[in-house]
This record gives structure tokens, sequence and C-alpha cells, in this order.
């Protein structure tokens, strides 16, 4: 073996070992990211589909009374409807807006008046909700349609996500732990083994005949 | 012994990385989903207590009415709806107090415990049924054990296409790496090295990669801002997009090989990236369908140009000899972004939007010109020799010396044209491009399952062509394999008729794959013995068989939403798919009757 064999053998297995190194362990940490991304995604999606449940249950009660003929100002019973609805489990309020997006009634009093953004929502997989989350609160909004099919107005639900979100978290600092070890031992064993594939070639190269060069030919390579 | 010691260690490094990144990532995986399913199992659990305190709500107030449980009409039906709007919950029944079951919906799996409201499993939510404070009967829902297996499952796929698309880079990255290195060493006569076109990979990988990041996304895009042209009828709004993108880029080659001819391929290449660049960027920024359609035009060209710029790259620097390879690297960098594209698009498109996709895809224009650049220097300088002409160089000088005439005379020529060519064109465009992204939208896959799906053909034509190819070749066969692949691009759509429409989807993307890779090197190697027989330059009739397959394409999604409008997304494709089985068997009698084909066909 000459010395410039051994060099570029050297070079290579550098060059090419920290690349393949790199993209070994971006890929495995890129691979656990994608999978926590998931993962939060099915989490939010069945928080939404249990609190869809209240939110459903409200716009039942809603629809039924608009069917009678009334109009969605006149449902002053839904009051303590949306204060029942509230007692489930991380809801803080249920609020009955109207088409601009003004609370009519709520399950706290102090929110009646107010306007709540109802634009630039999420649909949700099932189609029958959008949401917003904005830190660890949600917001779900179902449509309201009168007798003849006609939106009036529409539900939202506004619930914490702190317990998800700390669940989340607590997920992800066991990722974070469990995925070091590997993406570190990643980078060593394909620095490693990589090393030795080169050295291997280069050995054998070595015993090539004269003139063997195989960078000179273009195109050798077949995909 | 023929050995290519360059060949052998990219071949030993991608298996030492393969087997690395697999071992490595299922480990890492396996440990992430145990952490994912533990922390998913409660919420699961709170959302089906949720369900149960809902449906009990609903039959105590008929109990309160004083009807008893046998005789409440439609209970059975209520367990039924129920059940049907959440997947996770399996069974669910209202049982007596002495365990007798009153109504149920759905089959409890057998390895959860015997029905016994003491002693429910984790996977059971019991709640009672009162009526007047006493406890009438019990209400059990039961979580479907196979759900969470099935949510991990479809994370364990999608971790594992992203992991297809890591290997396909690590390749693409280990080939560039080797071959650099290699060239760095000086050559033993001291003379200036020749181009090394598998530099030629990586830039054309990053610059179609650009716009297959598009792909699983593109239809439903446009039907979002199709309000904007309300003068448009729908359909046509969400086929337009594509359907001019293959017009322009199919028009574009003639002048794009003439125009990269006088200005040097790597400047046409380094300007058309730009193109499709700026193509990309105002696409993701508009609002309005008719700035979108113009924009992508403007992709369009800057692609087309790009392409047939690269292809004369690879022609320019082979000789007839060698040109075969040379055109192999191209090509297999326009599969491997094929592959990874519409995965990655999906994933960056359902985390950021289709409009940061866009301006991902226009980063990576960017990127593969400047790759381009630093690869290749000025060694890409203007060839005015043009040793050999490309193929859409040729079609246009073609179109001069009135050689398509003869082509479309030779009934030959126009059959596997009309018959093959064309319907497989429109297969691809209308059915992968336009139907498979619109039917899986509207069933709420999200973008990354959808390029999954899209992914799949180009695996499997990656892994069929070339032995399809080589065993065409071998038993001389090219009109055979033209006649099964157009079959079995019918027989492979038939699973779109599945009611699992993701899974159906996929089988039949598979198989369609699978069945337009037997047709491709076998249609290529007939134009060859056409233009030969009838004595017309080779390369000129591939142009003209390239154009005019091409233009076919541009036809496949006005004719895909035009079906799927009078039917359904899936009795348009597999109309579609009809159309290549019948136009497979129409050209097998045409060609067969033609005396002189079969001579060609038998003769050595």
């Amino acid at each position: 073996m000459t010395m410039n064999h051994q060099t570029g053998g050297y070079a290579l297995a550098l060059g090419a070992g920290g690349a393949i190194a790199f993209i070994v362990a971006a890929a495995i940490a890129l691979a656990l990211l994608l999978a926590f991304l998931k993962f939060d995604q099915r989490l939010l999606e069945i928080s939404i589909g249990r609190l869809g449940l209240v939110t459903e249950a409200v716009r039942h009660q809603g629809e039924t009374g608009l069917a009678l003929g009334l109009q969605l100002t006149e449902l002053e019973d839904l009051t303590d409807v949306l204060r029942r609805a509230a007692a489930t489990r991380d809801v803080l309020r249920i609020e009955i807006l109207d088409t601009g997006g003004q609370v009519l009634f709520s399950s706290a009093s102090d929110s009646v008046g107010a306007r709540i953004e109802t634009q630039a929502l999420l649909a949700d997989a099932s189609g029958r909700f959008r949401y917003r989350t904005q830190g660890d609160e949600l917001l779900l909004i179902a449509r309201l349609h009168d007798g003849d099919g006609r939106f009036v107005g529409e539900v939202a639900v506004r619930a914490s996500l702190a317990v998800q979100r700390k669940e989340l978290e607590q997920v992800r600092l066991d990722l974070l732990r469990s995925a070091a070890p590997v993406i570190a031992a990643a980078l060593f064993a394909t620095l490693l083994a990589v090393a030795m594939t080169v050295r291997r070639s280069a050995l054998g190269d070595a015993g090539d005949e004269p003139g063997d060069e195989p960078g000179d030919v273009p195109g050798r390579e077949r995909p | 012994m023929n050995r290519d010691p360059i060949r052998a260690l990219v071949f030993r490094l991608t298996a030492v990385t393969v087997a690395l990144l697999v071992a490595l990532s299922l480990l890492a995986g396996w440990s992430a989903l145990r952490s994912f399913e533990q922390a998913l199992f409660p919420e699961l659990r709170l959302k089906a207590a949720g369900v149960a305190e809902e449906l009990a709500r609903q039959i105590d107030r008929a109990l309160d009415y004083g009807i008893p449980l046998t005789e409440l009409p439609g209970l059975t039906e209520t367990l039924a709806r129920e059940a049907a709007e959440h997947a996770d919950i399996v069974h669910v029944a209202v049982e007596a107090p002495d365990g007798r079951i009153l109504a149920a919906h759905g089959a409890r799996p057998a390895w959860l415990a015997a029905p016994d409201r003491d002693a429910a499993s984790e996977y059971d939510i019991l709640t009672p049924l009162t009526s007047g404070g006493v406890t009438q009967a019990w209400l059990r829902l039961s979580l479907d054990p196979g759900w969470l297996t099935r949510a991990s499952g479809d994370l364990m796929l999608e971790v594992a296409s992203e992991l297809l698309v890591a290997v396909l880079i690590t390749f693409e990255i280990l080939l560039l790496v080797v071959h650099l290195s290699l060239t760095r060493r000086p050559t033993r006569t001291g003379a200036p090295r020749p181009v090394n076109l598998v530099f030629l990979r990586l830039p054309v990988f990053l610059f179609c990669l650009s716009e297959e990041l598009s792909r699983p996304f593109m239809p439903a895009y446009a039907q979002q801002l199709a309000p904007t042209a309300p003068w448009l009828p729908v359909d046509l709004a969400v086929s337009l997009p594509i359907t001019l993108f293959m017009l322009v880029w199919a028009l574009s080659q003639p002048f794009g090989a003439r125009f990269s001819g006088r200005i040097g391929r790597g400047h046409a290449f380094v300007a058309a990236a730009g193109l499709a660049a700026i193509g990309l960027t105002m696409t993701a920024l508009t609002e309005d369908l008719l700035a979108f359609l113009v924009w992508r035009c403007v992709t369009a060209l800057g692609y087309g140009i790009a392409l047939i710029a690269a292809q004369g790259v690879a022609v320019d620097h082979t000789t007839p000899a060698d040109r075969a390879s040379g055109l192999a690297l191209f090509i297999g960098a326009l599969l491997a972004a094929g592959v990874c594209g519409p995965v990655a698009g999906g994933i960056v498109a359902d985390q950021a939007g289709p409009s940061a996709t866009l301006l991902v895809g226009a980063g990576l224009a960017l990127a593969a010109a400047a790759a381009l650049v630093l690869l290749f220097g000025r060694s890409l300088r203007p060839v005015p020799s043009a040793a050999a002409p490309s193929p859409a160089a040729s079609a246009a000088a073609a179109a001069r010396t009135r050689i398509f005439p003869r082509l479309a005379r030779d009934p030959r020529f126009a059959a596997l044209i009309l018959c093959s060519a064309i319907p497989a064109k429109i297969a691809a465009t209308g059915i992968l491009f336009c139907l498979i992204p619109l039917m899986l939208a509207e069933q709420g896959a999200a973008k990354a399952e959808i390029g999954r799906i899209q992914m799949l053909y180009f695996l499997a034509f990656i892994i069929v062509s070339p032995l399809a190819a080589s065993l065409a070749d071998r038993w001389r066969t090219q009109r055979g394999f033209i006649l099964v692949g157009g079959l079995a691009t019918l027989a492979g759509l038939t699973p779109m008729a599945l009611p699992d429409a993701a899974w159906g989807a996929a089988l039949a993307i598979g198989l369609f794959g699978l069945a337009q890779a037997m047709i491709g090197a076998p249609q290529l190697t007939l134009v060859t013995r056409i233009a030969a027989r009838i004595e017309v330059p080779e390369i000129a009739a591939i142009g003209w068989y390239r154009l005019l397959e091409r233009l076919g394409g541009a036809l496949g999604p006005l004719l895909a939403v035009a079906l799927a409008a009078i039917w359904s997304y899936r009795e348009a494709a597999l109309g579609i798919g009809l159309l290549c089985g019948l136009g497979a068997l129409l050209f097998w009698l045409v060609y067969r009757g033609t005396p002189s084909a079969a001579l060609s066909e038998n003769s050595p």
C-alpha cells in the first residue's frame, strides 16, 4: 500500500464516516421527533374526542330548542345546561356564540357579551368540530343549526390541556433520556463500522492491478 | 474478473449504514412506542368513560319514564350507533344485575375476562344504569386492545418510510463522498480529469425533490383556491395545475435543449433552477387560483429546462458505448427523488402546511443549483459540437426534416403511442398525482399518509423496472411485457374498490407501480426497433415518443377528474385502468398483425 493510498484511505474513511454517522444520527433523531409529534397529535385527537362528547351534548340540547321554533337568544335555560356540562373534567367554560362570535350564554356569567375569535381554526379528524390550542388551553367549536338547517350560532368549549401537556412533557423527557445514548451509540458505531469497511476496501484495492483508478471513469455507478 | 471497487465500496457502506440505521431505529422506536402507549391509555379510558356516561344518561332517562330495559325499543341500535362513532370501542353491552346480556353490539375480545362487573379488566368501563336511585342494570364498554396496536403500527409505518428516505439520502451522499474523495487523488499522467457524472446525481436529486414534495397535496391545495375563480368549474380547477405543468414541461423540452446547448448546460441548469425556485415561492404565497396556475407554469418551465439541461450533461459527457450508464445515473436520481419527495413533503405539509412545504421546495431548487456549481465548477462550459444531441433536441430537428410524418404513418409506432404510451402516462398523472391525493384527502387521510402511498409507486418501479427490462430483453418479448403490463395495470387497480380506503389504495398503487415498471423499458426498445426499420434516427424517434407520452400525461388529470365527476374517485381510477388494459390488448392485436413486427420479435 502506497503512502498516497493510505492518505486517501484515511481521508475517505473520515469523510464518509463523518457524513454517514451524521446522517444515521440525524435520521434516528428525526424519526423520534416525528414519532413524538405524531403522538402529540394523537393525544390531542383523543382529548378532542372526549371533550367533543360534551360539545355534542350541548349542541344537541340547543338544537332541540331551536327545532321548537325558538330563537337562539331565547334559549335562556341553556345557561343551566352549560353549567352542568362545564362540570366535566378539564372543561373551563362552555359558551353559546352568535354567528359573529359574540357570547350569548356562558357557564361563567362574566364572559357574556365578550367576542371570541372563531376564524383560523383547524378542522378535527371527524370533521364535526373546529379547534385551536393556545398554550395549555383548547378551544373547541361546533356549529348550531336551527330546524331549517340554517347556521345560527356556535357552541364553544374551553378546556385545560394541562394534564395532557404534563404527560407529554414526561414522555418527551423519557424519550430524550432513552434516545440520547442510542444516538451517541449510532455516531460511534457508524464511525467505527465505516472506518473498518473503508480500511478493508483500501487493503483490497492495494492488491489491484496498476492503473486501476476507479475515479477516472465517469458514470460507472448504476442506480 | 470485471470488478468495480467504487461500486463494491459504496455497496458495502450502504449495507453497513442500513443495518445500523434499522437496528438502532428499531431500538429507539420500540422504547418510544412503549412510552406513547402508556401515556395514551389513560386518556383513551377517560374518553370511553365520557361515552359511557352519555349513553347511561340517555338510558336512565328512559328508565325514569318507567320503560323496562327489556322493552326499550332501539336499544341495540343506539349502542351500535355509539360504537360506530368511536373506533377505539369494540363492545358495548347492557347487562342485567344477574349478568344476563340484555342488549349488545360488537364482540368482546376473548382474552378479556368473562363479563363480571366486580372484576372488570382495565379495558372495561362499567357504569350503573339507575332509576329512582336504584341500579337496574350495568352498561359495559370495552376498549379495543387492538386500537393502540394499530395506532402504534401507523407510527411505525411513518418511521419506516422516513427511514427509507434516510437510506436513499445516505446512498446519494455516500456516492458523492466516495467519488469526491477519489477525485481529489492526482491522476498518474497529470492530465485534467474528465467530468465525473456521479456528481450530477445530487443536483438532479435535490432539484426533483423540490417538485416531488408537493405531490401529496397539490390537487387538494388547488381545490382550496377554487372559490377565488368561481367562473372555473371546480373539477377543472383541480386538474388544471397538473395538466398545465405537464404541458409546459413537455413543450419546454425542444426549447430547453437548444437553450442549454447555446448558453451551456451548467448555466441553463442554474437559471432554470432559479426560475423554478421563483415559481415555487410565488405559488406558496399566492391566494388566487389564476396566479397559482401562472406560477405553476413558470415552475414547470424551470423544471423542464433544468431536467433537459441535466440530461444534456449526461449525453455530452458520454460516448454511445457508456451513454446508457450515464443516463441511468440521471434516471436513478429522478426515481430516488420520486420515493423521497412525497413522503418528506407529506410530513412537512402535515407539520408546517402546504405553503411552507412549497417554500422548502424553492430552497431545495436553489440548493440543487448551488450543488451543481460547487461540484462541476467550470467544467460544464458550452459544448459547441454537442457530441450527441439530446432526444428532445433531436425531436425538434426531426420536425424540421419531416421525420414525424414518417413515424406517424407507421402503424406500429401509432399503436405503441396511442394504445400503450399515452394510456400509461394518463394513468400515472391522472391516478397517482390527482385521484389518489383527492380521494385520500376526502377520507381524512393526513398528507404524510398520502405521500407514503404515492411513494409505493416509485418504490415498486425502482425494484421491478431493471428486472423487467432485463427479462424482456433476454426473452425477446417486449410486446408481451407491454400487454401484461397494461392488463396488470387494470388488475392492480382493482384493490381500489376495497372498503378500507387507505390499505386498498396502498395495495393498488404498489401494484400499479409494479405494472407500469414492466412497460417503460420494452416501449423504448420497440421505439428503437421501429426507428431502425423505417430508417429514421433512433434519437429522433425517442424524442417524439417522449414528447407524445408527456402530452398524454397532460391529459391524465383532465380525464381523471371528468370521470370522477361522473362516477367517483374509485370508479374513475378503475375506468383509467380499463383504458390501459383495453389499450394493451389493442396494441397486442395491431402489433401482432404486422408481419415485419413479428419478424423483428423473433429475429436475433
